[in-house]
């Protein structure tokens, strides 16, 4: 007999700010099923006919629960108010309470902005990207940078999104702060593993951002001031619960210690995002995001370096049944940076840039209670300009120049089918289908050998016309993640993903920099490849006031992009002669104890990891400790609201060193310069990196009745003064008066912070 | 990328400080060190043989006085070189030729050396070198504004063609009265002419004069081979332990056999100048 079957739908949003919530769980009590609302805070739910009392959670706001009597479809929008308590309890994830054991999705980590704002921060200056360094496999390099290194992945292979526009380079004044604003993020994951279909072009992470789409009730502001960088975000309706803006700013101003110092220097970064949208009806929605951000460096006016983000996301978001969600959206970003040097016989400009252009649609079909399936397209078209220079005045000694630009094409086709068997076992099954086209304009030269760097002998070159296909890559990337429910409070997932990854970074350091360049898989370089295995056991305690996790991961990368010693990385005609790739390997254990209730929050994760890399004609061949192997890592987050006035704030870590190649030996060449001599590359580790940072936030004048409210944020980075180490290297050993010492050599370590306190005051009005 | 590496330096010491550790390394085996010049000056021609040393060891790297050395050209060259006669510590690891030689333009030169019953050969190439035009002085009025030594703030600037038919390598080398000069200790002043326009229409040298000076400037026509090596060099000496750097590693080389040093065969040029 069919049976009727209706559909309860709608978006949930916040009721004060009129913004859309993502994750929030949505359960029918009585046949225990639910849901939760996608990226965009839509749900659908169908439920056979009846009548039933449905209950809508999300931590940090006042449940809501409804009775409705499903005779047929209903489509509500529902508005959950922020828990009058919320200064008693903090948000730790953004979910119900027991998401992280019911969801099939494993090896996820949600960033808290509210918990990241109150967390001590260097220079006082509020980072996401610290936070997401502390994760359970998550490695850092050490600290003042702002890359990342995911379960023995390098720093090139965690897709950056803002507003799903990738950032190739996430660091601001070389890293010391990201270049994401804390005051315009809603939303912010990172996929360690089990990656969503949805998701592709990287093989080690996807750190997913989102910005908050702006108060569209009533307007409002905050403003910071902080010891390095201001603040200010200003938002409100356009119309009324149907359209609103958000618009936030951020600059630095490091510059104006130079010059103190009485240096001519400039230095200084910038933010800006901005972001509309506008409701039409339920049935469609349209946002257009902002992102630009820039660094300028000026070095007594003739230095000049310089560097920054662009993108724009335009989405549309359609309703085309209560169970059919289509999300739209047509991004582009852009990343460049510009060299130069002012000086009438050797002045120049140099500069590169990467651009990209893609169009996607993502639907969301709820096809019944127990299933759902996600499919979609994406097309991207691609520009690499990997440099061009050109003479700033007629008498330089430079020649106008230009590397040839690269094109790509990158489509990708996914599906996914999320299936509940019973109450006790989910299983996610999908797969996605990159297609990547390296095409013309082009002149690929063809090499005697293309392994040989020294004698380069071209024999021979390719021209391709405009569009036409040089090299196109086919994959198919299997992913596979499921939950079985233990109990009411623990379950076992395992999970499974292929990814690869046709965009490759050309850097041969540990941390990549700002005037790295990018290239496609074409011709010469191959699609860089990531298997990865993982399973993990989950359990909360006491009625979800604590969560446990333990994960363990295999994860083996296949043609990695690697370099030949001594490669010639820039303004080389023949890049390919320097191509080596690889293979690397990783493996880890991962546990995190995490508090989500009370006026104790955080969490203490351990992880054990390895990572090898080995790269043909690099250590003779033989496998070598992967840059940002670091075999034990350990974090503590916390944060302690001890009444309503003071917040306190706290975060400890400690790694083992950095591997890195240090000198078998010294020689002397030139009867002047002493070189040292390597036998073994990462074959020694930098010592433990430990380091204490506390904070404490003042809301002072909480009784009195104003407009505007005012808080301050205290922050003491590395308590004990601990001295980090950031690298080593080596030197002549110098005797008192700083000459060299003819025949010694000594090694010396730099480190960066010593204990810093800084002072950020902001207000809200 | 000379001055990216330097401003990361700088950056790197705005922002932090740094102080000597101590490595607690493995002994390894020492490796030879061979460094052959061959140019078409007699003058300039040597051969220096030397073995590693520990990393903190306080000696003057070994000199090694017993190999045969034998120099051998396309031009029908065929001499002898001999250990230094002297018994000066810092010259007894060279080799002269017996008698004067001077290199040809477009021939190649290969340098064998035995020792210890191990032949190790290196060949390169002599390539043709344009002349100077002139030299010129210059006053740098940043210099002049703050001098690092009183008084030198003068600069001495190249003009010269640079022959865009074929790709060409140079290295340089200054002299301040008779002294080898480098603007900062570790600079090697190597260069391919792949962003180079025609001319050196006055291209400012880096190291700085006093008035009555005598400045002397050596330019060297090099081969790709050398070129690499005399940046593989430079990026050794400055490496920053692999942070932003690539890893460090040994110099490319143009012996057939893992051993350190080059043989470097140039055309070189030289002009000098009173700083007036």
């Amino acid at each position: 007999m069919a049976q009727d079957n209706f559909t309860l739908s709608g978006y949930i949003r916040d009721a004060s700010t009129g913004e859309e919530l993502i994750g929030v769980t949505v359960l029918v009590d009585s046949l225990n099923k639910g849901t939760s609302t996608n990226l965009y805070g839509y749900y659908s739910l169908t439920v056979p006919k009846g009548i039933y009392r449905v209950t809508f959670t999300y931590i940090g706001y006042e449940k809501v629960m409804k009775t409705y009597d499903l005779t047929n479809n209903i489509n509500e929008s529902i508005e959950l108010s922020t828990s009058s308590t919320e200064l008693e309890e903090v948000v730790i994830t953004g979910k119900a309470d027991d998401a992280n054991i019911t969801e099939v999705s494993m090896s996820k980590n949600e960033l808290n902005i509210t918990q990241v704002k109150r967390l001590p921060a260097l220079f006082g200056e509020p980072d996401i990207i610290k936070t997401v360094q502390m994760l359970p496999g998550v490695v850092t390099a050490g600290e003042g940078t702002s890359s990342f290194y995911v379960r023995g992945g390098s720093s090139d292979q965690n897709l950056i999104l803002i507003d799903e526009a990738p950032i190739y380079d996430p660091s601001h004044l070389f890293g010391l702060f990201s270049v994401f604003n804390a005051d315009v993020i809603k939303n912010s994951e990172l996929y360690k593993g089990g990656i969503p279909s949805r998701y592709g072009g990287r093989l080690s992470s996807i750190l997913d951002v989102r910005t908050r789409d702006g108060n569209s009730k009533e307007f409002e502001g905050a403003a910071g001031i902080g010891s390095l960088a201001s603040r200010i975000t200003l938002e409100g309706p356009i119309k009324k619960d149907e359209s609103s803006y958000i618009v936030s700013g951020r600059r630095s101003y490091v510059d104006t210690f130079l010059k103190l110092a009485g240096e001519e220097n400039l230095v200084y970064f910038y933010d800006v995002n901005a972001k509309v949208n506008f409701r039409k009806n339920d049935k469609n929605r349209f946002f257009l995001a902002l992102y630009l951000g820039r660094d300028d460096l000026n070095f007594e006016n003739i230095f000049k370096f310089g560097w920054g983000n662009k993108t724009a996301t335009f989405r549309w978001n359609h309703l085309f049944s209560d169970k059919l969600f289509l999300n739209t959206s047509i991004i582009a970003s852009n990343f460049d940076y510009k060299l130069g040097l002012d000086d009438p016989n050797q002045g120049f400009l140099w500069k590169s840039d990467i651009k990209e252009l893609t169009a996607k649609t993502d639907f969301s079909w709820y096809l019944n209670s127990s299933t759902t399936i996600e499919y979609g397209l994406q097309s991207s078209f691609k520009v690499y300009s990997p440099g061009s220079m050109e003479p700033t005045t007629n008498t330089s000694v430079f020649a106008e120049y230009k590397l040839d630009k690269l094109y790509a094409l990158d489509h990708a086709a996914y599906g996914e089918i999320k299936h509940s068997f019973n109450s006790k076992f989910d299983v996610l099954l999908g797969l996605r289908v990159p297609y990547f086209q390296s095409i013309g304009p082009y002149t690929v030269y063809l090499y005697e050998d293309n392994q040989d760097n020294v004698d380069i002998n071209r024999t021979g070159e390719l021209n391709f016309n405009n569009w036409e296909t040089i090299r196109s890559y086919v994959g198919f990337e299997p992913r596979f993640s499921t939950r079985f429910m233990l109990n009411k409070s623990s379950s076992l997932k395992i999970s499974y993903n292929r990814m690869y990854q046709n965009t490759h970074l050309i850097a041969s350091g540990t941390v990549p920099l700002p005037f790295n360049t990018w290239q496609p898989s074409s011709y010469y370089l191959e699609p860089q490849r990531a298997d990865q295995i993982a399973g993990g056991y989950f359990k909360n305690l006491k009625n979800n006031t604590y969560s446990l996790t333990l994960e363990a991961y295999y994860k083996y990368m296949h043609n990695i992009t690697g370099f030949a010693d001594n490669a010639q990385l820039f303004f080389n005609e023949d890049l390919p002669t320097e191509f080596r790739q690889g293979t690397s390997e990783g493996f880890g254990l991962e546990s995190m104890i995490e508090k989500k209730k009370g006026a104790l929050t955080g969490f203490i994760s351990y992880t054990l990891s390895k990572s090898t890399t080995q790269i043909p004609d690099v250590n003779f061949n033989n496998p070598f400790p992967s840059n940002h192997d670091r075999r034990h890592n350990f974090n503590i987050l916390a944060t302690y609201e001890h009444s309503k006035k003071w917040i306190f704030g706290g975060t400890f870590t400690y790694g083992t060193g950095r591997p890195i190649s240090i000198p078998a030996g010294r020689y002397m060449v030139e009867g002047y310069y002493s070189p040292d001599y390597y036998t073994e590359r990462n074959g020694y580790r930098l010592p433990d990196f430990h380091r204490l940072d506390l904070s404490a936030t003042l809301y002072p004048g909480l009784k009195k009745q104003r407009k505007w409210q005012s808080h301050w944020i205290f922050s003491i980075y590395n308590v004990y003064n601990r001295k980090n180490p950031f690298t080593i290297y080596t030197d002549e050993k110098k005797d008192q008066n700083g000459d060299d010492i003819p025949n010694q050599k000594e090694a010396r370590m730099i480190y960066l912070f010593p204990i810093l306190p800084s002072i950020t005051f902001n207000i809200t009005f | 990328m000379r001055n990216f590496l330097f401003f990361l330096l700088v950056w790197m010491l705005v922002t932090g400080c740094d102080e000597a550790i101590d490595l607690d390394l493995q002994q390894a085996k020492p490796l030879l060190v061979i460094e052959g010049w061959l140019t078409n000056n007699p003058d300039k021609n040597y051969v220096k043989i030397t073995r590693t040393v520990s990393f903190y060891d306080t000696i003057t790297p070994p000199a090694v006085r017993s190999a045969q050395v034998v120099l051998t050209g396309t031009d029908g060259v065929n001499v002898t070189f001999l250990p230094y006669g002297g018994n000066e510590p810092d010259s007894m690891a060279y080799y002269f030729p017996e008698t004067p030689i001077t290199g040809t333009p477009g021939e190649i030169y290969t340098l064998s050396v035995t020792e210890n019953g191990e032949t190790y050969q290196a060949s390169d190439t002599l390539n043709i070198i344009q002349s100077i035009d002139s030299l010129n002085s210059y006053i740098d009025p940043l210099e002049q504004a703050n001098p690092a030594d009183s008084g030198r703030f003068y600069q001495v600037l190249l003009y010269t063609k640079e022959p865009q038919d074929t790709k060409d390598y140079y290295l340089f080398r200054f002299y301040r009265n008779g002294t080898q000069e480098r603007a900062f200790p570790d600079d090697i002043y190597v260069a391919d002419d792949l962003l180079l326009g025609d001319y050196f229409n006055g291209v400012r040298t880096p190291v700085y004069y006093h008035l009555g000076d005598t400045a002397k400037l050596e330019m060297y026509k090099i081969t790709r081979q050398s070129y690499l090596y005399y940046v593989d060099l430079q990026v050794v000496i400055n490496n920053d332990g692999g942070m932003f750097s690539p890893p460090p590693s040994n110099p490319r080389n143009n012996f057939n056999q893992q051993i350190l040093g080059h043989f470097t065969v140039a055309s070189l040029v030289a002009d000098s100048l009173i700083i007036e």
